[in-house]
């Protein structure tokens, strides 16, 4: 007869999770926890180690055979390249100050979230092999061995951070464990440990010039329509060049903007702006992609990615380039342009040349953010704006991580928003700013089959979108980052499902009044404008 | 009327163990966190269970239907919905607010009379648990179609010039209203 439990040991069961060390609990892989591995032909063409075809779910990562050698050696190459990386695993005095402050820790409610001990994965590895403390007492002092299960949970964890730096702000002794994440990742590289998502855009960026792997005619196909598009919204054809030598300004954004909502939106804001000002300027359809997955893979391969924007800009021969609302690109130039591939020595310094204003803050990297251009612009009273066109908005603005942490520009977007819009709210104090809550998809964590996880660690965003949902009536969230547009509005659908997602030229784009245009009656998404709508009724 | 009276007495001390039991679902570092943080936006998880097992005790106590009740689960079902949990593990929260009043209501339920009352209690909490499992499947239903539409999404406008899915939309926003 079956062993029936009887009723009094049924009521005795716990629903605690089973109470064991951290070191000892493993990670569990589960459709929808993790992202697909790389495939072999992303690492062939980006040359990285053992391309084979491989699933996190299985036992069987087929490692090479020398893989924990690979591995450490890795590790104490880094660790003597790198005083920051040599610093972090050493000075942690495991305070806790940044232990809740992660998004995915908040969002998904496990500890080894928690930016301390995610670091601590490779501080226990560090610990045990190069430290004689850790060597001699081994687990007692925190140091262990780098077993397959250690590296499993190394993947599972450094692929659940999203490198947005903002445990980095309440840490004392400025410890970035973004950086942390990114070594890890570097490493795993070693042992062709990568996700797909990030390896194919890499690849396709190697190849093509950008994420999508769109060729030359595709990407000019897509500039036409935005031509059409525009002249069917306002009236003025906007005629963009493509390679143009000879162009003062070359200009390049992320490609997600060129082929998905509503980021296509956010590029026909570009469109319109720089047509009304006259800037002497031109796409490329090389260097077609602002953002940088190799940042995600390895420092090698986001210097090989980075080095094609400057390539073709001393190519065309331009002065120097302007940036599109992109998040990681600009950590990438701001932090490492200068080291990685400057100097840019055949560039200028950026200087407007609408309002004469030299850009003194990108006299190294030669290349300005499209936000502090276009805040310039409206300083300087070189735009006519009509800001009731976007009145059926009710706007608040999403800190993009790395633009706001990793570059400080934080007031420039705030500018040109209240001056395209009438209605803007702030999220609160805690989440906003240098204090930003991450979208909980960057560093190549946006993939379909990720959507779980990312709405886990998009909670502490969207909880904030909420409260200014339900107290102001809030219904767009702008940003500066087109992972953010990609992503966001998923993440709105589920937790503020009134909400939509705008980047903030695409405000700009309606705001503006070009010369010759037609009375406009819809906005760029090809929705009516309130109020607009009667004149036109009038007209016919 | 009596047990009413009661439950509104003990209503904090309901509250505190309703609440516990809910984060107890969670590892411990986690617990202490989401018990401790009071920030509702440093600390959403924690604040959005105490305001909905609050609002959802509130609404028993006033002899509400339980159906009312709906935007509190739904805040709390959401989340877990969305959390590393079994569906069971998600939605055991309902069920253990009958430990609760158990332990809570020990001494008082040695009446019989009392006894009877909680007795009687008993199919409101059973009608939220109902509830909750629309909720829960909802959430989840949402999650998959919101996966199709990103994917639609991503690479929509690629589509739509290559006329292979949104062809029908495409013709539609090109042919003036007339």
């Amino acid at each position: 007869m079956a062993n029936v439990p009887k009723p009094d040991q049924l009521a005795k069961i716990d629903h605690r999770p089973p109470q064991q060390g951290w070191m000892e609990t493993p990670v569990e892989f589960k459709p929808g926890n993790y992202l697909y591995a790389c495939k072999p032909h992303n690492l062939e063409i980006l040359g990285l180690p053992n391309p084979r075809e491989w699933r996190p779910e299985e036992d069987d990562w087929k490692l090479p055979a020398n893989w924990q050698e690979i591995l450490l050696d890795g590790m104490k190459e880094r660790l003597e390249k790198f005083r920051s990386f040599k610093l972090f695993m050493d000075i942690c005095v495991r305070c806790g100050a940044c232990a809740d402050k992660c998004h995915f820790f908040i969002g998904t409610g496990d500890p080894k979230n928690m930016p301390v001990l995610r670091a601590e994965l490779l501080r226990s590895v560090y610990r045990g092999n190069f430290t004689t403390f850790g060597r001699m007492f081994k687990k007692y002092s925190g140091g262990r061995e780098l077993t397959e299960k250690v590296l499993k949970e190394w993947f599972y964890y450094l692929f659940q951070c999203s490198e947005c730096r903002r445990c980095s702000v309440f840490c004392p002794y400025g410890i970035d464990t973004a950086e942390v994440t990114i070594i890890g990742r570097e490493l795993l590289n070693l042992i062709g440990c990568n996700v797909d998502w990030v390896a194919a855009p890499a690849a396709n960026c190697f190849r093509t010039g950008n994420h999508l792997g769109i060729q030359p005619h595709a990407f000019k196909d897509m500039m036409d329509f935005f031509v059409d598009e525009i002249e069917e919204v306002t009236g003025v054809r906007v005629e963009p060049s493509l390679n143009r030598k000879g162009a003062e300004i070359l200009f390049v954004t992320p490609s997600g903007d060129v082929f998905a909502d509503p980021g296509t939106y956010t590029l026909m804001g570009y469109l319109m702006l720089f047509h009304e000002i006259g800037l002497d300027y031109t796409w490329s359809t090389y260097a077609s992609e602002g953002g940088n997955f190799g940042f995600f893979t390895s420092h090698e391969t986001m210097k090989r990615l980075n080095a094609k924007m400057y390539a073709e800009a001393k190519r065309l021969g331009v002065k120097y380039i302007i940036g599109g609302e992109c998040g990681h690109m600009w950590r990438v130039i701001n932090q490492y342009m200068e080291t990685m591939n400057g100097p840019a020595d055949f560039l200028e310094v950026p200087k407007s040349p609408i309002t004469g204003t030299v850009f003194d803050n990108a006299s190294a990297t030669k290349m300005i953010h499209i936000v502090e251009f276009t805040a310039d612009l409206i300083k300087h009273g070189k735009l006519k704006l009509d800001p009731s066109r976007n009145d059926k908005l009710r706007v608040t603005y999403h800190d993009s991580c790395n633009p706001a942490r990793g570059m400080g520009l934080l007031e420039e977007p705030r500018y040109v928003i209240k001056n395209v819009c009438n209605n803007f709210f702030e999220m609160p104090e805690n989440t906003i700013r240098e204090r930003t809550f991450c979208c909980g998809s960057g560093a190549g964590l946006n993939a379909g089959e990720y959507l779980e996880m990312r709405m886990r660690g998009g909670l502490p965003r969207a909880n904030a979108v909420k409260h200014v949902h339900d107290k102001h009536g809030v219904n767009m969230l702008s940003c500066i980052c087109a992972i953010d547009r990609a992503v966001l509005p998923a993440l709105m659908d589920y937790w503020v499902p009134d909400v939509g997602v705008t980047g903030v030229h695409e405000l700009v784009g309606n705001a503006l009044v070009m010369e010759g245009e037609k009375q406009r009656t819809t906005d760029l998404r090809s929705e009516p404008l309130p109020g607009f709508e009667e004149e036109d009724d009038e007209d016919l | 009327m009596a047990f009413e009276k009661l439950l509104a007495k003990k209503r904090s001390a309901i509250l505190t163990g309703w609440f516990q039991a809910v984060i107890d679902s969670y590892p411990e570092e986690t617990a202490q966190f989401l018990k401790k943080e009071q920030d509702p936006f440093a600390n959403p998880v924690g604040r959005t269970v105490r305001d909905g097992l609050n609002g959802i005790l509130d609404l028993l106590l006033e002899n509400k239907d339980e159906v009312e009740a709906t935007t509190f689960l739904d805040d709390i079902i959401r989340v877990r919905a969305l959390q590393d949990f079994s569906p069971a593990r998600a939605l055991v929260f309902i069920f253990q607010l009958k430990r609760v009043l158990s332990d809570v209501l020990a001494e008082d339920l040695e009446e019989p009379e009392l006894s009877r009352q909680l007795r009687q209690f008993a199919p409101r909490i059973d009608r939220l648990a109902l509830l909750a499992f629309d909720i829960y499947t909802n959430c989840r239903a949402q999650l998959y179609s919101i996966r199709v539409k990103e994917s639609e999404q991503r690479a929509g406008k690629l589509l739509e010039r290559a006329n292979a899915l949104w062809e029908k939309r495409a013709q539609r926003s090109r042919v003036p209203e007339s």
